[in-house]
């Protein structure tokens, strides 16, 4: 078990996801936990050095022109390639899904009743910076 | 000329209805009675000579001519035809045609048209008679122009008299009129002159009157007056005379103009009837003309007749060959299906034989605790073994389901535990090429499903082995998504995805086939039989299926396969699987086998295994002669009994001991088979076996079954090992009944979840309901005006957002339901319009049970 206390960011445009993992997250987990509704608005705060970035596959379902949980994601790992980054999505193409392991997110959960669970245990597990 | 058009109608009528007048029928009459007639018949015919009347002559004639003609007929049809009676005959038929020419022609100058008829009739038999058929059929020919002749010169040469006459009569009526009239002109002459004397004798009383007064003068002047009076009564009657004589004159010539024209019109009387001959001829010929043309037709129409049936003939013969043929053929295809069959089935048993001995002797020497090393090389003997046998099965599910007679299995099982069998077998080979292998199952799905499991491992690994295969980096992902959950069912969508090299578009169509590989040079490079997805699309199809494929070339691939499952329990799956790990043989303990098996490998292993996994007696026998002695002799529990061996068959040593005396007859008996067939399963099973087991076999299949059969019942009791289920193809239908929840109790929302969530604090699952329905006002705006603009993306994107907060409320049905629309939006299928109704239905519904809440 870890003694540092995680940075972890989570961006999803879906407020109450969003509430519900910070939730979840504080009560499980030590963990610091910031949230983001765009992935614009997180890839500005990357210098803060997050340990983990969970990360929505959707994030334009509100504003249409945020851009994607891919093109973040790319961003994400091009500044910072030692963040571990969590991709959340529920019942994308797995294509899609496939993509983000290719682009090198570490882990993706789906967005089941599990994924909480899953979500926490990442946190716990991995090793921070 | 009207006058004779009128005579020619009124003759017509006559002559069309002129009909043979009773000509008597002369054939039944005797020789004597044919003589008496034509004797008769000869004085009659002296007589009209006499007569000279013409009509007569041409009948009498006819008639002896039709006498002569019935002799010659009687004497052909002699019996006898002896060469006087061939004399007589043509001298009769000579003397018939010789009257008959005669009657002819006479009636012709008579007119008698009958009667000519009558003698062309008979004349043209007479020339048949005499062999003469071309001139009878003249004659006949002449007979039928005669017929339809509507003049015939009788009838011309009348109406020429008549002509003659009429213009005759007219000439001379009007000479007789002018010399009438030249009578009167004379008459009145006179008349005129007589007059003129009594004027003249009054005159000349006056003149002597006037003369006694100037005697003298007045006789002089009275006889210069009589001198002029009487030279001008001269010049009168001679200018008369003249005048006469011109009128005269006059008359003649008009009596020459008519003559004149009496001659021209007599002449184009002789034109026209010229004219009417020659077309009368013209008739007669195009008849005649008409009658070869119809011969000859007749002949052409004989002649095609005969080819077409020559053809027909030849035709039918063909047809008939091809028919035999074709029987045939069908019999040697279905010959070859039998051969080939029997050709399989025979090979998988020799190849299962030594495989199970293979499999087995291996097994039983990692039981017995190798060395290490040892270990390994028994490890990968069994590996390669299993690998072989993996080849044969596939060959043989092929030709089984090619053959229809591939049966899937449906036991209770776990899709986690599957798909965990999947990753590990595959991780190996995936860790080997630094590829990652991913595998996920949606909340959603039921774990517990009956099924197949073996053939779900089957597909699985078969397409994940070849995405592994075909991806150089990165690596596949093995998703199960539910598609929809009805009436105890539920649709697994199976999705494997890769990131590697890709199908060109071109190949894809036909992926699914046998043997085909995307290019040649993979057979190389990659190995493999080419029947892997051919197998699986088929092991997915009889399964009621759906699969299919999408690339890029350069990107990666996702095949995807769609199965309907029953749920199934959790509870039987578990039994089942402690039976099968319970592999522990001491329930069968104390038991006397008869082991009958011709293959000393074969023996070697049962005996071996049943041995170690239990405390038994056996014996051995290679036959099943030998089989059926031992039953006789000794005293055993349960046979177990190989299907083919020589001398006897497992089959036909089971029919021979179920004929045995009780208690021997019902002794158990178990199959060892390595058949893969039905018909064989089938045959053991009426031969009066009473279960089977596989080669190679599992251990815990064989105690399973000895089990079963010894009354000896395991202690987490027994499910079924067999269910066999043929491979149905019912399409699954989505019904669009979007009515209804999950959740028993009418409710759409279950708080269940919410509650552990956050483990029962009701501020903060009042705060999650309060979130929920803050945003439920701009859900539905967004998704009215994708309704609106029929946006299909627009309205799947905004449910799709809404998903985890529908979960968060425990709204499972409604959840489904956007699943089911996002699919549909996907499709374009205008029903998602009608489903997001259904949607709207339930969150509104939604929003009444929380409102309360909060």
């Amino acid at each position: 078990m870890d003694s540092f206390i995680k940075k972890i960011f989570v961006v999803d445009d879906d407020e109450m996801l969003s509430m519900a993992l910070e939730d979840y997250l504080c009560r499980k987990t030590e963990c610091e936990i910031h949230l983001f509704s765009t992935g614009e608005e997180c890839l500005q705060h990357l210098t803060e050095q997050p340990d983990i970035i969970i990360l929505d596959y959707n994030l334009n379902s509100i504003d249409k022109n945020a851009a994607n949980g891919l093109v973040i994601l790319e961003s994400i790992k091009k500044l910072n390639g030692a963040i571990k980054v969590v991709m959340l999505s529920s019942q994308e193409a797995n294509w899609i899904v496939l993509q983000t392991i290719k682009m090198g997110a570490e882990e993706y959960v789906v967005k089941d009743e599990e994924a909480f669970e899953k979500i926490a245990m990442i946190c716990k597990s991995s090793p921070s910076n | 000329m009207k006058k004779i058009l009128f005579f020619i109608l009124l003759s017509i009528p006559a002559l069309l209805h002129a009909q043979d007048n009773g000509e008597k029928d002369l054939s039944g009459l005797s020789f004597p009675e044919l003589y008496k007639l034509l004797e008769s018949e000869s004085k009659t015919l002296k007589t009209v000579e006499g007569q000279n009347d013409k009509t007569g002559i041409g009948r009498s004639e006819g008639v002896i001519g039709n006498i002569y003609l019935n002799i010659a007929k009687k004497l052909s049809e002699s019996s006898i035809q002896s060469g006087q009676i061939i004399a007589d005959k043509e001298i009769n038929l000579n003397k018939s045609i010789e009257h008959l020419n005669k009657s002819i022609e006479v009636s012709e100058e008579a007119g008698d048209i009958d009667q000519l008829r009558m003698s062309y009739k008979n004349l043209a038999a007479a020339q048949k008679l005499s062999g003469n058929v071309k001139a009878a059929m003249k004659t006949y020919a002449k007979m039928v122009a005669l017929k339809k002749t509507i003049f015939n010169s009788k009838t011309a040469n009348d109406i020429e008299k008549k002509q003659i006459e009429y213009i005759h009569d007219k000439r001379e009526d009007s000479i007789r009129k002018m010399q009438q009239i030249a009578e009167e002109h004379l008459k009145e002459e006179t008349k005129k002159l007589t007059l003129q004397q009594m004027q003249l004798d009054s005159a000349n009383k006056a003149a002597n009157k006037a003369l006694t007064a100037a005697e003298i003068k007045k006789r002089e002047d009275s006889l210069t007056l009589r001198k002029t009076q009487t030279d001008l009564t001269l010049e009168k009657q001679n200018s008369q005379e003249k005048e006469k004589k011109l009128t005269l004159a006059e008359e003649e010539e008009a009596l020459q103009v008519s003559n004149n024209q009496l001659q021209e019109s007599k002449l184009k009387l002789q034109q026209s009837e010229l004219l009417l001959q020659q077309s009368k001829m013209q008739i007669q010929q195009n008849e005649l003309h008409m009658k070869d043309k119809h011969l000859e037709q007749q002949r052409t129409y004989t002649y095609m007749g005969v080819a077409g049936i020559l053809l027909l003939v030849g035709f039918s013969f063909f047809i008939i060959k091809e028919r035999k043929e074709a029987i045939q053929q069908k019999l040697r295809a279905e010959n070859s299906e039998k051969f080939k069959q029997q050709f399989l089935a025979n090979m998988s048993h020799e190849i299962r034989t030594p495989m199970n001995a293979i499999s087995g002797m291996t097994g039983l020497l990692i039981d017995k605790g190798p060395r290490p090393d040892q270990e390994n090389y028994l490890k990968a003997i069994s590996k390669s073994s299993e690998i072989l046998l993996h080849v044969i099965n596939d060959v043989l599910d092929l030709s089984k389901i090619e053959a229809g007679k591939l049966e899937f299995e449906a036991i209770d099982f776990s899709l986690a535990e599957t798909i965990q069998q999947v990753k590990d077998t595959l991780s190996y080979r995936a860790e080997d090429k630094g590829l990652q292998l991913i595998t996920s199952i949606a909340s959603d799905v039921e774990d517990v499903v009956v099924g197949d499991p073996f053939r779900l491992n089957q597909i699985l690994i078969n397409i994940g082995g070849n995405a592994l295969k075909f991806t150089d980096k990165g690596g596949v992902h093995i998703d199960v998504t539910p598609v929809k959950k009805e009436g105890g069912k539920i649709s697994v969508k199976f999705s494997v995805t890769d990131t590697g090299i890709g199908i060109p578009a071109d190949k894809i169509s036909t992926l699914f086939e046998n043997f085909t590989q995307v290019s040649s040079s993979d057979t190389r490079k990659y190995g493999g039989t080419g029947l892997g997805l051919s197998i699986s699309k088929q092991l997915v199809e009889l399964q009621g299926g759906t699969i299919s494929v999408e690339s890029t070339l350069g990107s990666g691939t996702t095949f995807y396969f769609i199965l309907t499952y029953p749920i199934g329990s959790a509870e039987i799956l578990h039994k089942r699987v402690a039976e099968e790990q319970n592999a522990d043989g001491s329930i069968l303990n104390g038991l006397r086998f008869l082991i009958a098996d011709d293959n000393e490998y074969n023996r070697m292993v049962i005996n071996e295994t049943l041995h170690l996994k239990a405390d038994v007696f056996t014996e051995l026998v290679v036959n099943g002669k030998e089989a059926v002695e031992m039953v006789e002799k000794n005293q055993y529990d349960i046979v177990l009994m190989d299907v083919q061996m020589p001398l006897m068959s497992g089959i036909e040593a089971t029919r021979y001991i179920r004929t045995l005396p009780a208690p021997k007859n019902q002794i158990p008996i178990i199959a060892l088979t390595a058949s893969v067939m039905r018909s064989e399963l089938d045959l053991c099973s009426s031969s009066g076996m009473n279960g089977y087991v596989p080669k190679p076999f599992k251990p815990w299949q064989l105690i399973h079954t000895i089990a079963d059969l010894t009354g000896r019942t395991l202690p987490t009791g027994n499910t079924k090992k067999e269910t066999v289920v043929t491979g149905n193809k019912d399409k699954y239908i989505i019904s669009e009944n979007g009515n209804g929840n999950g959740n028993g109790n009418g409710k759409v929302t279950d708080l269940a979840y919410l509650t552990k969530f956050c483990e029962g604090d009701e501020k903060r699952i009042k705060k999650y309901i309060k979130v929920y329905l803050q945003t439920l006002p701009s859900f539905f705006e967004k998704v009215d005006n994708a309704i609106i603009s029929k946006d299909f993306t627009e309205l799947a994107l905004h449910i799709h957002s809404f998903k985890p907060k529908w979960m968060m409320m425990g709204m499972k049905h409604t959840n489904e339901l956007g699943i089911k629309i996002d699919m549909q939006c996907k499709e374009k299928n205008d029903i998602a319009f009608k489903n997001v109704n259904h949607l709207i239905e339930e969150v509104n519904k939604s929003i009444k049970e929380l409102e309360d809440k909060c």
